[in-house]
């Protein structure tokens, strides 16, 4: 059996399903969420079975953002704890233009770089991994409270200069980046690195 | 009412058309489904939801959204962001709470299954209903499907069909479903054999 329509996710595999039971890597998640919303068929497949995943009492939609959400906060809180002294020694050297630091992961050590970036905010640059895929980068307070959280699938990112306005961020806020192959298994992370702005001083 | 460009959107062959504010309505769900994975939490989905569609309409009416084929992608980015932002704002007030009220902290690790529900008791019932009245083999593969959260090649397996069958069954099973629900011309997904 083949499947006819223009969709990608559809006839042949179980995409809908696997989305709403929670079973798709967070990166395949979210591209079928960016598909669907332009797939009618897919759309549909969701709308149905959210309605009747409920209807028989399951959760509509498994969550799968806030299970990871709980493993990679407490880990962020951790290390800023364990780095705030060094974090603050760094960012108290007001004449770096670049900072940067690694750390064991327990695989792969990934090294992220802070430049300057456009109208006030920062660049934050690593060494792709040979299996990354994906990379989800963090910043936050010293008291491990996230300001920012994005998802890169180049080896860099641009924070914007606004996370500096943000409360908490006074004294050390900090990135730190997690890499992810294509089964979302985690391959490398970064030690939670000062973000400073080195272009501005 | 749920549906693709077929009924919600109602340009299907003209995706250059402007799009109607009834264009949203067929988002309404999916945003619903979208915000709880991305937040975890039912009542900042519904808001999400809500606020992607007001500032859908609203760009509509000021003429920034001007054609049919590039909704989808507007209103998708406009959920990213309002989940970003609201996340944002979630984790803040949690930390405020955990201040006052340490307790609190413990509340949250409970959430366990904070979507309370993605659609109305009424519209469950309907569901149900609607559920009641497929024949039995249809209701069976949805049973498998959703309840049980079984693999095609599992029912598959369970029925002595090909994967691709049970997939088929699926879908006119659902396309059953969504007619005696009033969902008028559901998307059809086409097979080959």
């Amino acid at each position: 059996m083949t499947r006819a329509s223009g969709c990608p996710s559809g006839g042949e595999r179980d995409t809908a399903l696997l989305y709403l039971a929670g079973r798709l890597s967070e990166r395949d998640a979210t591209a079928f969420e960016e598909h669907y919303f332009s797939c009618a068929q897919c759309r549909e497949d969701v709308t149905r079975g959210g309605e009747l995943r409920e209807a028989m009492g399951r959760p509509p939609v498994a969550m799968t953002t806030a299970r990871s959400r709980r493993t990679w906060l407490p880990l962020a809180a951790a290390a800023a704890i364990a780095i705030l002294g060094i974090g603050t020694w760094r960012l108290t050297r007001r004449g770096s233009e670049e900072t940067s630091s690694t750390l064991r992961a327990g695989h792969e050590i990934l090294k992220v770089t802070v430049t300057a970036g456009p109208q006030g905010g920062f660049e934050a640059a690593w060494r792709a991994p040979s299996h990354a895929a994906t990379y989800a980068v963090e910043v936050f307070g010293a008291d491990g409270a996230t300001l920012w959280k994005g998802e890169a699938r180049e080896a860099h990112v641009t924070i914007g200069p606004e996370i500096l306005s943000k409360p908490g961020t006074g004294t050390a806020p900090l990135v730190q980046v997690e890499a992810f192959d294509a089964m979302h298994q985690s391959v490398a992370r970064s030690a939670p690195t000062p973000l400073v702005e080195g272009g501005h001083r | 009412m749920e549906g693709g460009r077929h009924n919600s959107v109602g340009h299907a062959s003209d995706t250059s058309a402007a799009p109607r504010p009834a264009d949203l309505e067929g988002f309404r769900l999916p945003l619903r489904i979208f915000a709880a994975r991305r937040l975890g939490d039912w009542t900042a989905a519904e808001d999400v939801s809500q606020e992607t569609l007001r500032v859908g309409l609203e760009a509509m009416q000021k003429g920034r959204i001007k054609s049919v084929e590039v909704l989808p992608g507007f209103l998708f980015q406009t959920a990213v962001h309002l989940c970003m932002h609201r996340g944002r704002s979630a984790a803040r007030e949690k930390r405020a709470l955990e201040r006052f009220h340490p307790a609190s902290g413990e509340e949250s690790d409970s959430e366990a299954h904070p979507l309370e529900t993605l659609i109305s008791a009424e519209r469950q019932a309907q569901v149900r209903e609607a559920l009641a009245r497929l024949d039995p083999e249809e209701r069976q593969v949805l049973e498998w499907t959703y309840r049980e959260e079984l693999p095609s090649e599992a029912i598959g397996r369970k029925l002595g069909v090909a994967t691709g069958a049970v997939r088929m069954r699926r879908h006119r099973a659902i396309r059953r479903l969504a007619a005696l629900l009033g969902v008028t011309r559901p998307p059809v997904r086409e097979f080959k054999d």
